[in-house]
Parts: C-alpha cells; structure tokens; sequence
C-alpha cells in the first residue's frame, strides 16, 4: 500500500496532474456525448409520443388506401325473368403518369390497342403530373388482352361494372340508362336506383408511394352488397311486337313521333310501353336528346275525339244519358256564342251510341251540356285526369285539367270532345282500361317485383284500385257503344280483328301552333280500344305525332292497334271468340 | 526497480501510467457484454436491413434478398476484422499508424481519378475496385484516430509547443479533412473535425492553440454549409421542412412521419408504410426512422440505450486504459460511434441537418461496418490490456524500446 502511494506521488511530480486532467478531459467529452444522448431521448419522445397523433395522421392521409368496391347493379328482367338490363365485369385501362419515363412510347404503343383514344388523348393523359388517369374504361376483352400484352410499365388494370342492355333499344324509355359510374341517369335506372345500386364494399389498405396497394398490410375488406334484381310487369314478347309495329306505322304515314302503351285492364300492368322514335341505352350518348324522351309519360297533347268516352261514360253514369237517347246534330255545324262547332260529316239525328260511333263533336258536346259542366268535370277527374298516374318511372306529368272555375263559357263546347284538356297517352290508355274493366280504375304499374341477388322477394306490387271511375252499367253500356266504332259505320273499321271484338275509340286532334290557333296541318291520330271488347286481355293506346299527308287516328292509328291486338291476343292464346264461318260471313259483308 | 521503473518512464514515449494497472474483475463480463451489444446491434440491422430493402431491392434488381446478402458479407468480413483487432495487441498497430494516415490520404486522392472514382448523388465518395465500391472516408475516419492517438501520446512534453508539438498532426487532419471535403462530404468533415478536436484537447493541447484554430475554421466552414445552393438548401429545409414538403424538406418530413407513427410501441415489424418509397434511404441513412415506426418508441429508445451502454463500456475500458497511447484511442474509438450515433439520430429526428452519416452497424454500407467494427475490436483489445498480464507486457516492450535507444 504505501509502495503504491509512492509510486503515485512519484507520478504526481512528473505525469500525476496530466493524468488526472487527461481523465478530467475525457470524462467532460464523456458527459458532453450522455447529454447529446439525452436531448436525443428528448426528441424520439417528443416525436414519438408528443406529436404521434398528428404525425401518424399526416402519414395516414399518405398512406390510406380506402378502394371503395362497387356492388353489382341489380339486373332488369322482364315479366318472364329474360334479361333486360345486365352488369357485367370488365376491365378499364388506367395510367400511373409518374412511372412512365416516356410517355411518348407508351402512347405510341398503346394507339393501336385503344380505338377510342387518339395518340394525342393518349399523350395528354400519360403527361399528366397525377398518380393516377383512367386511359379507357370498360373496354372488350380483345382489347384488355392486346393492352396486356404490351405489359407497358404505369398502365394498369382495374375490374369495373359495366351496364348493358342485351336487348338493345327494345324498352329503352322504360329502362333508361346509366352514366360511365354506374349512376342511374334516366328511366327505371334513375327512379330506382336506390333499390338497384346495391351498398358499395370497401377495402382498407395501405398504399405505396406510387399510389399501388400494399397487399401485406390490407386491413379490412368489407364485401359489397349487390343492388336489387328488378321484374317489370313488361313482357319482350308483347314490348317486341308493339315496338315494331309502332316503327312501321310511323314510317309509313310521315309521323314525327309515335308513342304505343299496352294495358292489362284488369290489374293496371304495363305489359308494353314504346315510342318512336328510339335510342339505344347501350350508348345513349349517340342520340338526340328527344329521342330519348320517355313520350308517353312526359309529353302532354289535346286528346282529342278519344276523350268523347270520358264524357260519355260519365253521362251514362250520371244517368243524364241512355245509349237510345237522341240528338241532333245539327248537319255539321252548331252556332254556340260567336263559334261555330263542325262535325267531320254532316248528322241530323243520332243516338248516344251512333254519336261514338261516328264521333260527332256536336253530338259530344250535347250529351255534354245536358248533362253539366260540374258532373263532366268531376267524371273527367274521376278518371284520373289532370293528375300523374303514379308509374313508377321519372318526368310523369299530370296534364292539363283547368279547375272548373277557370272554365269559360266555351269550355263545354270544347271538353267534352277532347280539347283544352292536355293528357298523356299513358292516361289516356288507363281511363279507357277503367271502361274496359267495368269502370273501376287500376293504378297503372311497371314493377312486378324486387328481389335480392339470392332471389329471395324484397316489395312486389299487387294491382291496386285507384278509383271508381263509372259504375259497370254504365261501363258496359259504353263498351257496347264502342265496339260501333271499329265496324264500317265507326271511325275505325281498319280497327276490326277477324277472330276477337273490339271496343275502341279513334281521336285526331289538331295541334296548337306557336301563335296559339289550332293548326291545320299538325294533328296527333290516334286510337285506344281493347279487345275482347267483352272479356278484354288488352287495352292498346297508340297515338301518332304529325302524320302526314294522311293524319285521321282511324286510318293511321288504327291499324297499329288491330295489328299488336291480333298479334298479342294469339300470343296469350285467348280462344278465338268468331269461328271461322263468321269471320267468312264478315268479310262476304 | 520503482526507481528505476520511475526513471525508465521519464525517457518514456507516453504517459505511462500504464505500470500502475489495478486488476479490474469485471473486465472479461463487461467485453462479453460489449460484444453482446454489437450482436445484438447487428442482429437489429440485419433484420431492418431486409424489411427496409427487400421492396426496392426486388423491384430494382428482381432479389429482394439484395442487400441483405451484401449487408451479411461485409459483416462477416468485418466480424472477421474485429476478431483480428481483439487478438492483435493494440500496440502492434500502432507501428502502422503512420502508413495508414498516408493510405488513407492516397486513397481520398484516387477518388478524384477518373475512372476508380465513383459519383452518386453529386458527391465522389466511392473507388470502385472490381466489383466492390469503397469509400475510403471510411479509412480516413480511423486512420486519423490512430494517428492522433499516436502522434499526441507520443508528443506529450511537447504538448505545448506549437512547432514541435501540434503543427504536424494538425496539418496533417487538416490535408485529410481536406480531401473529404473537396468530395464533398460536409458529415463526414465535421465528425472528422470533432474527433481531431476532442483528441487534441484529451490530450493537453492548450485551449489557446485550439480556439484560434476552431475560429480560423469559423468562416470556412460558413462558406461550406451556405456557400453552395445544394447546401444552403439542405439547412434551410432543417430549419423549416414544411415550407416545401414537396421539395427539399420532403425527407426529413417522411422521417417525422415515420418516427411519429410509430409511437410508443410502433406498428410492428415489418408494418412499415414509409418504406415504401416514401422515405428515401430507408435503409441507409434514415433506417433509424423506419426502426422508429417498426418498434416504436421502445424499440428506438432500445437501440439508443444500446448505443449508451457502449459509451459507458467504451469509457471505461478508455478510463483503464494501460497507457495513455490506448486511452486517446479508446477515446477516439468511443467517440467516432458515439459522434456518428448522435449525429445520425439528430439528422432524422431534425435536430441537425441532413448529413450523409450511417448509424454504426445497423445502416447499409460495406466500408462503415468493416471500420467499425474494426474500431470496436480495438477498443475491446485495449479493454483486454486492463489484465496485470499487460504490465509485464508493456514493461518487456518498454525495455526492448530502451535497450534500442
């Protein structure tokens, strides 16, 4: 020990206070570095845990991938299951800009692929400082393959819902279409787009710098829930046949447009509904705007001659009227204040019945002034006039029907055979339904049913009572009235079928030109009848706009209506009501 | 023979208080927890080393073991340089310290050449050499600490002395430091400068040698940090990265958000989002970052308590130091992983500005790991000399040194 203290103080003379210094020295780095050490702990805890929420937020909206998975948009099938409206999986083409070094090249290669896209589209959206460009979407699987196979870096696949109408044009007015999202634009597609979009899945994920997910840390996938599977009460076979026939008519008398509407009377269901001109859903884009027009809902026209059954029919029911009663008719023209009322064809005397048959305005407006303006017009709105049917499709209006204050004096001179009165044909076809189906009126509808994508039901319609429109005597007084008209004495014989009865009514209408004076040129012909006239399957509306050079509803319109009627009524197989002797013994007539 | 010993000592070339060693028991358990800490340090690195590269490897050379692969080759070459550095008596380098400060020089010399010299970044660090890049900054960080080691034990009674004492050693860091910077290589340079200064300071030079030194150094180093756009550019995103998260401070900001989503206990291992892509280096300079979001808080604060261990076992070993030639080394030693350490750390969590330092035996880099590792055998060895074996070790040398004389 004390050898050692010797030592030291040896050392302490010569190295002793260096060595203590070089120590105190070092020890004072020492400190120095364990402080630098501190402030460190200092700063991982403030970043850490002081600033975590904010900064692991910041790095979220970096990092958060949320894929939104659209669900299937329900189909549309018709009355028989056949497909209407399908989704279908297809892929779209998309760019990330940022990883292509030359876009140029990319765009060059890719031209040929895409028909849709010039090399300059091409161009511009592969130059873009984005992450992420849609460069076709929905394309063929032709055009998917010959994409991939370029296998260009940045461009990209993503599986997408497409919207197609396998039946092309066929009920396009009814079934509307969708936008390049999948978003219900018009028709059933728009009206019930809630039941047919289905609940979007999703997907939480994670993304890497270049927008691309990272599998390994998904966190959650929700599946999506596919929309609702809708049946309509339409039938393609029906739809087919009245679209083709209504092409043909409007062809062959000039019309502008035509619009045909096919009833069930006894439950309101639209077993067809057309008009012309049409569109294709497929690519709605490449037609005018009026032609997609859903004309039987939204388009509103003076009906004309077709009203005088609403008259009639609320005359018998008031009882004011009997089918026997007579009029007269003037010879064609009746002075009423400072107008003149003309008939088509002088009449002297004519019953209730023969005032249909022959459609006699003067004769209407008779029946209509003994029977008062009130009645007419509480009848008129019985039938439902004046307000929308309740269709469940887009843009319905309800017409025109003046309240009864409003009316002038003239108004029971030009209500009662179909003027100042707007209606639309689908109103039009379901009061004379209501006539057809012993005056009670059904609510017209289109959906049958709404079913998940398991098939199980979610809402389906049963027909429904709208309102009482007559009584059934008087109902089938009126019937009996109409069958008149498509006979050689009526308007229409051209209306006539071989082998069913047919109770209808024809109307030309003339239209309202820009200086608000009826026009001489511009009619609306149309017919609604039904058939059998005792027993009917089908009421058919059909209504042409402007045809020309020949416009009466009995010989433009009523050839439609005979030939859909025949046509349907075979294809329902309603048993032939004439044998073929009387149908001999009829045409010999 | 205390006498005598006493005599033989004022002849000495160093302190020589190294006669005077106490048998310290813990040594041999605190070496193996040394050797532990780099284990585990590289076992950590290792692993971060794949999850931090495995996606950019796999996309840019279709390996996604890569890196890693490299990473574990340059360890065992440095494990195998460590082993050499514990077994080889210290002293024994010594002789070469010499030769390796004009190594080093000549090697920061070839850099510039073309053809051998590599450029990545805006910056020549790299020789190229058949296959293998080296950055030969790397050699010069330990060569300058052997060197200093050496020359300042060496020159204690002329400590004072400017001609004879310092100017040469001085001279000579300031030529190395030269080189690096001309490269340029501004992190490097200010821990090459920091090591020279604690060095000269541990070992007596007078402040007043020192403070006109560090003030002459004032105006160029002013020149260095804002005299070029790149530079300028560099310290003001670390004084406000928000100003152009796009730009220039979008590095240090996707290591804020790497360090802050981490939290307390960190995501997971492997969980990281910031390594893909986001952080750039993620597995070089800022792999302290995605340690941070990976392991959290926890994890962080892990390794930099590993890293304080190895300061305290390194000052100590520095403290019980045989003579004062091993503990200006061990000093020197300590303070290169601890001055790379903080200055890494303090680069990713903002404090410092962005500075191409790896962190010790976690980040990428072939020639850091070999040196460090090296360095760290050194450090043990002298850790080994504290055993009374070494005095009678020492004295042989010192009289094979005085019978020479």
């Amino acid at each position: 020990m004390a050898e050692r203290r010797g030592r030291r103080s040896v050392q302490k003379g010569e190295y002793g206070v260096m060595r203590n210094s070089h120590k105190l020295k070092s020890l004072s780095v020492y400190i120095l570095f364990a402080l630098c050490f501190a402030f460190l702990y200092f700063r991982l805890f403030t970043l850490q845990v002081v600033r975590h929420k904010e900064l692991l937020d910041r790095g979220l909206t970096l990092h958060r991938l949320n894929v939104k998975i659209d669900p299937r948009r329900g189909n549309i099938y018709d009355c028989e299951g056949r497909p209407l409206a399908l989704s279908v999986k297809m892929k779209s083409v998309y760019a990330v800009p940022d990883d292509i070094a030359s876009p140029e090249r990319v765009a060059r290669a890719l031209v040929n692929c895409i028909p849709s896209d010039t090399y300059e589209d091409l161009l511009e959206k592969l130059s873009k400082k984005k992450k992420f460009t849609w460069l076709a979407r929905k394309v063929d699987s032709r055009t998917a393959d010959r994409v991939e196979a370029l296998s260009c870096e940045g461009v990209g696949f993503r599986e997408e819902v497409k919207r197609v109408y396998p039946q092309g044009t066929l009920l396009s007015h009814v079934l509307g279409f969708v936008d390049i999202d999948n978003r219900g634009i018009e028709g059933l597609e728009l009206y019930a787009e809630e039941y047919l979009r289905g609940q979007a899945g999703w997907m939480a994920s994670y993304r890497d710098r270049k927008g691309r997910e990272i599998m390994p840390l998904r966190a959650q996938d929700v599946p999506p829930i596919d929309g609702y599977d809708i049946t309509l009460t339409v039938d393609i076979v029906i739809q087919n046949i009245a679209e083709s026939e209504l092409e043909k008519g409007c062809q062959k008398f000039h019309a502008a447009a035509g619009s045909i509407i096919v009833l069930n009377p006894k439950t309101g269901a639209v077993l067809a509904l057309a008009n012309w001109p049409t569109y294709d859903p497929n690519a709605p884009s490449d037609f005018q705007s009026d032609y997609r027009r859903n004309r039987c809902i939204t388009d509103v026209y003076e009906p004309g001659s077709t009203f005088k059954v609403v008259t009639v029919a609320t005359a018998l029911d008031q009882k004011s009227v009997t089918l026997g009663d007579v009029f007269f008719c003037e010879n064609g023209a009746f002075r009423i204040g400072r107008h003149t009322l003309h008939d088509v064809h002088p009449y002297g005397n004519l019953t209730t019945t023969e005032i249909v048959r022959k459609s006699s305005n003067i004769g209407a407006v008779k029946i209509a002034m003994q029977m008062g303006a009130e009645k007419l017009y509480r009848g008129i709105e019985r039938f439902g006039f004046g307000k929308p049917t309740g269709i469940t499709l887009p843009g319905e209006v309800g017409g025109i029907l003046h309240p009864l204050k409003k009316w002038s004096g003239l108004s029971i001179a030009a209500i009662p055979m179909g003027q100042e009165v707007g209606v639309t044909t689908l109103q039009m076809a379901s009061a004379v339904a209501a006539i057809a189906n012993g005056g009670l009126a059904m609510r017209p509808y289109i959906i049958q049913a709404v079913k998940d994508s398991s098939g199980r039901v979610i809402a389906s319609h049963s027909p429904s009572v709208r309102a009482r429109a007559v009584s059934e005597d008087a109902a089938a007084a009126l019937v009996t009235a109409m069958e008149g008209v498509a006979t050689r004495e009526g308007t229409a014989p051209k209306a006539a079928l071989d082998e069913y009865t047919v109770a209808g009514k024809t109307g030309t209408s003339q239209k309202v030109d820009p200086d608000g004076h009826y026009s001489h040129s511009r009619f609306v012909g149309s017919f609604v009848g039904f058939s059998p006239s005792r027993d009917p399957a089908v009421v058919i509306m059909v209504a042409l706009d402007e045809p020309h050079p020949i416009y009466y509803g009995g010989v433009v319109a009523a050839p439609i209506f005979k030939e859909v009627a025949s046509r349907v009524l075979k294809y329902f197989a309603v048993p032939p009501e004439k044998t073929d002797s009387e149908i001999k013994v009829a045409s010999k007539h | 023979m205390n006498a005598d010993i006493a005599q033989m000592r004022t002849d000495g070339f160093d302190c020589g208080y190294r006669l005077f060693y106490v048998k310290e028991e813990g040594s041999v358990q605190q070496r193996t927890l040394l050797f532990f800490i780099i284990v585990v340090l590289l076992s950590i690195g290792i692993v971060m080393i794949y999850s931090t590269s495995a996606i950019y490897a796999q996309e840019r050379y279709g390996d996604s073991y890569y890196y890693l692969k490299r990473q574990a080759l340059w360890i065992v070459l440095g494990l195998a340089a460590f082993a050499i550095a514990v077994n080889a008596d210290y002293h024994s380098i010594r002789r070469y310290s010499h030769a390796f400060l004009f190594i080093s020089i000549a090697l920061l010399g070839l850099v510039f050449m073309p053809g051998i010299g590599r450029t990545a970044g805006g910056a020549t660090r790299w020789l190229w050499l058949g296959g293998v890049s080296i950055q030969p900054s790397e050699i010069a960080k330990f060569s300058l600490i052997l060197y200093l080691a050496d020359v300042m034990a060496k020159k204690q009674r002329q400590i004072d002395h400017l001609w004879r004492g310092i100017a040469m050693p001085l001279l000579l860091s300031c030529i190395l430091l030269g080189l690096v910077i001309l490269q340029p290589d501004l992190g490097t340079t200010v821990l090459l400068a920091l090591i020279t200064v604690i060095m000269l300071f541990v070992a007596g030079v007078r402040l007043r040698f020192l403070l006109p030194l560090a003030l002459a150094a004032l105006p160029a180093l002013y020149v260095l940090v804002l005299g070029s756009d790149y530079r300028r550019k560099r310290i003001l995103a670390f004084l406000n990265p928000w100003a152009d998260p796009e730009g220039i401070g979008f590095q240090i900001i996707q290591s804020f958000i790497a360090l802050g989503s981490g939290g307390i206990a960190g995501l997971g291992l492997a969980q990281s989002r910031q390594k893909f892509y986001y952080l750039p280096a993620a597995h070089t300079d800022f792999i302290f970052s995605i340690i941070g979001e990976e392991m959290g808080l926890i994890g962080a604060c892990g390794i930099l308590t590993l890293f304080v261990v190895l300061l305290i076992l390194g000052m100590r070993i520095c403290w019980k130091a045989p003579d004062f030639y091993g503990h200006l080394l061990a000093l020197g030693i300590v303070s290169l992983i601890s001055l790379q350490v903080i200055i890494n750390i303090a680069v990713v969590t903002g404090t410092l500005p962005t500075k191409g330092l790896p962190l010790p035996f976690i980040s990428f880099g072939g020639s850091s790991m070999v040196l460090n590792l090296f360095a760290v055998g050194v450090l043990m060895n002298i850790g080994k000399h504290m055993g009374s074996d070494i005095a009678a070790h020492s004295l042989e040398r010192q009289s094979e040194r005085i019978v020479r004389i």
